[in-house]
């Protein structure tokens, strides 16, 4: 399982994430699965860190691994998450990637919030009748 | 007895999932005679693979006997069958033809694992991607099919362990296989599960009605479609919808195509507009089929294939 490799820089109090294996091999980071122990390193530095820099150097990433990575994120946090997430190293085919998966994830973050709107605040709860 | 018939081919896997039934009803001892047997395509040999090992799960015993000693030899050096599998030589020396890598893939953690391992072997069977994989580390932006071979393999992977192995399916198998061949720059990919199908993870899902197995895997191949895709009030959305719709086109951009069977049907290019669809004998969970083609495969543009689907190309996103 890869584990995220984790950097803080005082001077710009950001934090930083390797997104990637530190075996040396050429490696495509595919499954949901290899995506879960990152995305748990990120949400714990943004719990501390201003702006988090996810470094992708060395590595390819599927649309599925990019959007168990930031979906659940950016689903909680909608366009706030992309002022406090920055991404470097990126192959030309990771920047694909990430467009699509954060766009469409935004979408659905504004399809969310006005699902939730739609239900008033004070909206009265009836009980349903006893049954005979 | 089973007789397998000397090719097992992806084209006809109708006849091989007629096989595969018939191993399934045939009484106890199961004997496979693969005495004819000169040609094994993935899907085929995966769906093969993946029947004789839902019969050793269930306690029954199976043999494959008379196989070409090139063949036995082969199959055992492969990791996709379980060690209890009695395989039997027969007299022939020579007969099977091909390469096959193939693996079993045992779980999730697994998985990514297995998806780079069979992508590296056969990208290093292509003479002019060799150096481009050894290079790999240190220029990420070299178009080489490794990358596109291990996000197929991934994403498929991912696809047969989240949803085949649900609803109650866990001990699914789930076998990948690849070939390479060079007269024809093809390469042919197949990841093959026995669990639960495209249809019944759909079930129970108000918002998508689907009501048979081939309305089932075209629905998967949708864009933004997903079985665990729910953006509810209060739930949190799982997946995106879109892992086999990229794999399709990744493979139509290299002029190849994708074959798909999940219970009684066989579509090909699902949601695509040449998509052909066919009624198979009962298979129980997915199987799929990927070709691919050289050159076309070392021009396919990531770029181009998502920005199909990107409802924000402009959103300003920080790449440093």
């Amino acid at each position: 399982m890869p584990k995220p490799q984790i950097g803080t820089s005082r001077k710009t109090m950001s934090c930083s994430l390797a997104i990637g294996l530190d075996t040396g091999a050429a490696n495509v980071l595919g499954t949901r699965y290899s995506a879960i122990d990152f995305r748990e390193s990120i949400e714990r530095q943004l719990e501390s860190c201003p702006s988090v820099e996810l470094n992708f150097a060395g590595v390819f990433v599927t649309q599925s691994f990019v959007d168990e990575l930031l979906g659940p994120l950016i689903l909680r946090m909608g366009a706030s998450a992309l002022e406090r997430l920055a991404f470097s190293g990126c192959s030309d085919e990771a920047k694909a990637i990430l467009r699509l998966v954060i766009a469409a994830r935004l979408r659905d973050h504004s399809a969310r919030q006005e699902s939730r709107a739609a239900v008033p605040v004070n909206c009265v709860y009836y009980p349903l009748p006893e049954s005979p | 007895m089973v007789e397998l018939p000397p090719l097992l081919l992806t084209a006809n896997i109708a006849g091989v999932l007629k096989i595969c039934v018939q191993i399934d009803e045939t009484a106890d001892p199961v004997i496979c005679d693969a005495s004819r047997l000169i040609v094994a395509e993935p899907m085929a040999l995966c769906a093969l693979v993946v029947t004789l090992s839902r019969m050793q799960r269930v306690g029954r015993s199976v043999k494959v006997v008379g196989l070409s000693r090139q063949f036995k030899q082969h199959l055992e050096s492969l990791d996709i069958l379980t060690a209890s599998l009695h395989l039997a030589e027969g007299d022939r020396n020579t007969g099977y033809q091909e390469t096959l890598h193939a693996y079993r893939v045992k779980n999730e953690q697994h998985g990514n694992e297995v998806g780079n391992k069979i992508a590296t072997e056969i990208a290093a069977l292509i003479p002019s991607q060799q150096l481009a994989i050894s290079a790999l580390e240190a220029l990420p932006k070299i178009n080489s099919v490794f990358y596109p071979l291990a996000y197929i393999f991934t994403e498929l992977i991912d696809n047969a362990l989240r949803h085949g192995r649900g609803r109650g399916f866990n001990n699914a198998s789930v076998c990948l296989c690849a070939q390479y061949h060079p007269p024809r720059g093809l390469i042919r990919l197949a990841v093959v599960d026995d669990g639960c199908g495209f249809l019944a993870t759909f079930q129970g899902r108000g918002d998508i009605q689907v009501k048979s197995h081939a309305e089932a895997i075209r629905t998967g191949f949708r864009p933004f479609t997903s079985s665990k895709r729910d953006v509810g009030l209060f739930s949190d959305a799982q997946h995106q919808g879109l892992g086999l719709t990229i794999c399709r086109d990744l493979a139509l951009r290299s002029e190849g195509n994708v074959a798909v069977v999940s219970g009684n049907s066989w579509i090909t290019n699902p949601e695509a507009h040449d998509e052909k669809s066919r009624l198979t004998p009962f298979w129980r969970g997915a199987a799929l089929s990927v070709e691919l083609r050289l050159p076309a495969l070392n021009t396919v543009n990531f770029f181009e294939i998502t920005s199909r689907y990107n409802p924000d190309p402009d959103l300003p996103i920080r790449f440093i």
